[in-house]
């Protein structure tokens, strides 16, 4: 639709303003929730051990990166699957106690719960990763560009089915698979190497840079059809 | 997340004094919408928020209506930015349009509420209230040209 018809309806559709409409939200003020404080409410509700569990792993994928005498940095990116395994059996959780519809009922949508704690665990996640580029590329043999695309790239990865395995499998079966799938792609990196030395070299950066944009809109279409779904069962 | 409540408060009295053509009235039952809506936690914060408000505000249009007389007169627009021509032949063609078609339009385009929302509210599918606007926007194009 054009613009100068748009315009022409709303005109065409002029109403006069409402005359009480400032007293009425005055007396019926409503303190509704902002996004960020949404994120904090829920913050407190995600199981306490997921938070000192991922910084753990992420001192795990630091001291193999210093300490490792490995030519190929593989072990950068075997760890990151189980970071986003974190945030896949978080969310999984009402699913596995068998309450997500009891949330479906509840006064905060499942769908802004969900969200808020991807947000929270997302945004924890990208900081240590934001944290352990630079010092990876300090400490370790890779440069900052190759170990955050090695951090990303598993990790969006095991995210993107994790999510399309929840979507399709519900219940403990679909964790479990979320879980097989994070071991899979942790050893898958390994296993390459040996099938392809040069797998971890500065020259297939390319590669890797089009396997973290594919992960990356795997992702994305992932998270938007999960909440679509949780949609549809809302509307049951 | 959260919704605009003086935003959709405009957007809801719109509709119902497109409906009743009486400002005093259409406030009364945009207020009576919005507190329902307070008085209701199931709703509060879904995403079902907007299709619950319109559904409301709608059912109590009809009740409003059938208790009242109200004048079935559309409300005479003041001077507008829009080219006067333009404006007037635009009214002549929603007068011609159907009730049902033209709060169509007054959702779609003037309070932009989402197809999915219109979907439900109609109870129709996407695709067929998709093929219902582009009838209507052909016809009003047609007209201006």
């Amino acid at each position: 639709m054009n613009r100068k018809l748009k315009q022409a309806l709303s005109d065409a559709f002029y109403v006069p303003p409402p005359a009480r409409k400032a007293a009425f939200l005055k007396q019926h003020r409503r303190r509704e929730l902002g996004r960020w404080e949404l994120i904090a409410l829920q913050v407190r509700y995600i199981r306490w051990w997921v938070w000192p569990l991922s910084l753990v792993l992420s001192s795990f994928i630091l001291m193999t990166g210093t300490l490792s005498a490995e030519s190929t940095p593989w072990y950068i990116a075997a760890l990151t699957p189980f970071l986003a395994l974190l945030v896949i059996t978080e969310n999984g959780r009402a699913q596995l106690y068998q309450m997500d519809e009891l949330e479906l009922a509840c006064r905060m949508s499942r769908q802004s719960v969900i969200l808020a704690r991807m947000v929270a665990l997302g945004l924890f996640h990208l900081a240590l990763f934001g944290l352990l580029t630079p010092l990876l590329a300090v400490w370790s043999t890779v440069g900052a560009a190759q170990a955050g695309v090695y951090l990303l790239t598993p990790y969006l990865l095991t995210a993107a089915l994790g999510m399309e395995l929840t979507r399709r499998i519900r219940g403990r079966e679909g964790l479990l698979a979320c879980g097989a799938v994070a071991a899979v792609i942790s050893v898958s990196g390994p296993l390459a190497v040996n099938i392809r030395p040069a797998l971890y070299q500065p020259e297939n950066l390319i590669w890797w840079g089009a396997a973290l944009a594919a992960a990356m809109i795997a992702a994305a279409v992932e998270f938007t059809l999960n909440v679509k779904n949780m949609g549809e069962l809302q509307w049951n | 997340m959260a919704l605009d409540i003086e935003e959709q408060y405009e957007k809801i009295y719109r509709y119902c004094f497109y409906r009743l053509h009486s400002r005093e009235q259409a406030e009364d039952i945009t207020q009576e919408t919005f507190l329902r809506w307070f008085a209701s936690d199931t709703y509060r914060d879904t995403n079902q928020v907007l299709q619950y408000l319109y559904t409301i505000a709608r059912n109590l249009c009809i009740d409003e209506y059938r208790r009242s007389d109200c004048d079935p007169r559309p409300a005479e627009p003041p001077c507008q930015e829009t080219d006067p021509l333009l404006s007037i032949a635009l009214r002549a063609e929603l007068d011609k349009l159907d009730a049902e078609d033209r709060e169509l339009i007054l959702l779609r385009y003037v309070n932009e509420v989402p197809v999915k929302v219109l979907c439900g509210l109609y109870q129709q599918s996407r695709f067929s209230l998709h093929r219902r606007m582009k009838r209507i926007l052909k016809v009003l194009r047609e007209a201006l040209d």
